[in-house]
């Protein structure tokens, strides 16, 4: 890229066996920056945020990402298998390893989880645990699918306070949620 | 790429009834198969390669079933492709996996049983060799079944892949002819890696393209 743009969306649009779902969407991030992608239910948001992580393409326009950033996205589906522990689903994920997290388990309250079986956890548990890969991580684009969903208020307080920090860092953040995150974000409706 | 192989091979070490399953049902097939008949040995002898073929290819269908649809449902794939990992490099180690824990012990089960049904060590170790390839042809190519109809129930994309596999199937009962009247059967080895060779190189790349259309 030839600006300061991490992340460009150009005229983007999506549309289902002829029926649009959102059009014309247009914004721009730098590092440092982050999008609150707005909408009610079924307005495009996961669609637009698959769209900007390179899982889906879009119909119309185009994103443009620079290339040299390395990207991290928790969506709804958290990659996690039910047949396997905590523990060897952090192990398996191979970018990093149980000492490393140690300060994330304990304030996520997943330490002693570890030898649980993910089908085990409850809904909030496997959702603190695929944000480990998000808490984690050294991306500099970190895209995040209503991340707040069945987390507690301490939870939710301490994820926004670490993306807080993430931003201080230079880090871009691109997400969507029905709360408000006081992220001081672009806004973009759907 | 080893860090991937290792990966996929816990997992699908990890989930026992995924691979154990299809091998005891393959060795319940080979079995059952002579309590069903009242044959000679001789005969007995003459129609088991049919059963063994033919029961390893229907385990194998019924086994490659899950083989992309579990990565694709909890979102593992969106992580691939979020990560840059090559899709048709995860797609070859998966096939590769699939037939290391499920191909290799159908293989050498093969020999086993061959031996005791035929008695000669040499055309058995034939078998079971010839059997590890087969089973690769096999597993690729109901993967590519399964990948076409991923979120729409892969039992029937692997019954309309069943016509691709019936070429090697009548290639298996000329190499049985062959090696029975001790003719020539080098040629059908020839043709059955030939066919490994090719669905080797194209099958991956094949389903990864699939897969990126179901992500769509």
């Amino acid at each position: 890229m030839t600006n300061d743009y991490v992340l460009k969306a150009n005229n983007i649009g999506y549309s289902i066996n002829n029926t649009k779902l959102f059009q014309n969407i247009n914004f721009e991030v730098k590092k440092g920056e982050s999008v609150h992608i707005k909408g009610s239910n079924g307005s495009g948001k996961t669609t637009l945020l698959r769209i900007i992580a390179g899982i889906c393409s879009s119909s119309n326009g185009e994103i443009t990402i620079d290339e040299e950033i390395s990207k991290v996205m928790v969506g709804h589906n958290n990659a996690l298998k039910d047949y396997l522990t905590l523990k060897e689903n952090i192990l398996m994920d191979g970018s990093f390893n149980i000492k490393d997290i140690n300060i994330f388990l304990e304030s996520l309250n997943l330490k002693n989880k570890l030898e649980l079986k993910i089908g085990n956890l409850s809904f909030g548990q496997r959702k603190k645990a695929s944000l480990l890969k998000v808490l984690n991580n050294n991306s500099d684009l970190i895209i995040l699918d209503e991340p707040c969903v069945g987390l507690d208020a301490k939870t939710q307080t301490y994820l926004i306070e670490f993306l807080k920090k993430e931003l201080v860092k230079g880090k871009t953040i691109v997400y969507s949620s029905h709360i408000d995150m006081d992220l001081d974000s672009i806004e973009v409706y759907l | 790429m080893k860090v991937l192989l290792q990966i996929e091979l816990f997992k699908l070490f990890k989930k026992i009834r995924s691979w154990l399953g299809p091998v005891l049902i393959f060795t319940l097939i080979i079995i059952a198969y002579p309590l069903t008949v009242e044959y000679s040995t001789s005969e007995l002898a003459k129609s088991f390669y049919s059963i063994l073929w033919l029961g390893a290819l229907m385990t194998i269908m019924f086994s490659t079933e899950d083989i992309f649809l579990e990565d694709y449902l909890d979102g593992t794939m969106d992580q691939y492709i979020v990560n840059n990992i090559s899709l048709p490099l995860i797609v070859f180690i998966k096939i590769f996996v699939y037939w290391l824990l499920i191909g290799v012990p159908i293989g050498i089960l093969s020999f086993i049983f061959a031996l005791v049904f035929t008695s000669n060590f040499e055309s058995s170790l034939l078998i079971g060799v010839i059997s590890l390839v087969v089973n690769y042809i096999y597993f690729a190519v109901f993967s590519f079944g399964n990948s076409l109809s991923l979120n729409k129930g892969s039992l029937l994309s692997s019954l309309v892949c069943l016509p691709l596999v019936l070429p090697i199937l009548i290639t298996l009962g000329k190499f049985i002819t062959a090696l029975e009247y001790a003719l020539n059967f080098y040629s059908y080895i020839i043709l059955l890696l030939g066919v490994l060779s090719i669905i080797i190189t194209i099958i991956p790349f094949l389903i990864s393209f699939i897969l990126k259309a179901h992500l769509d």
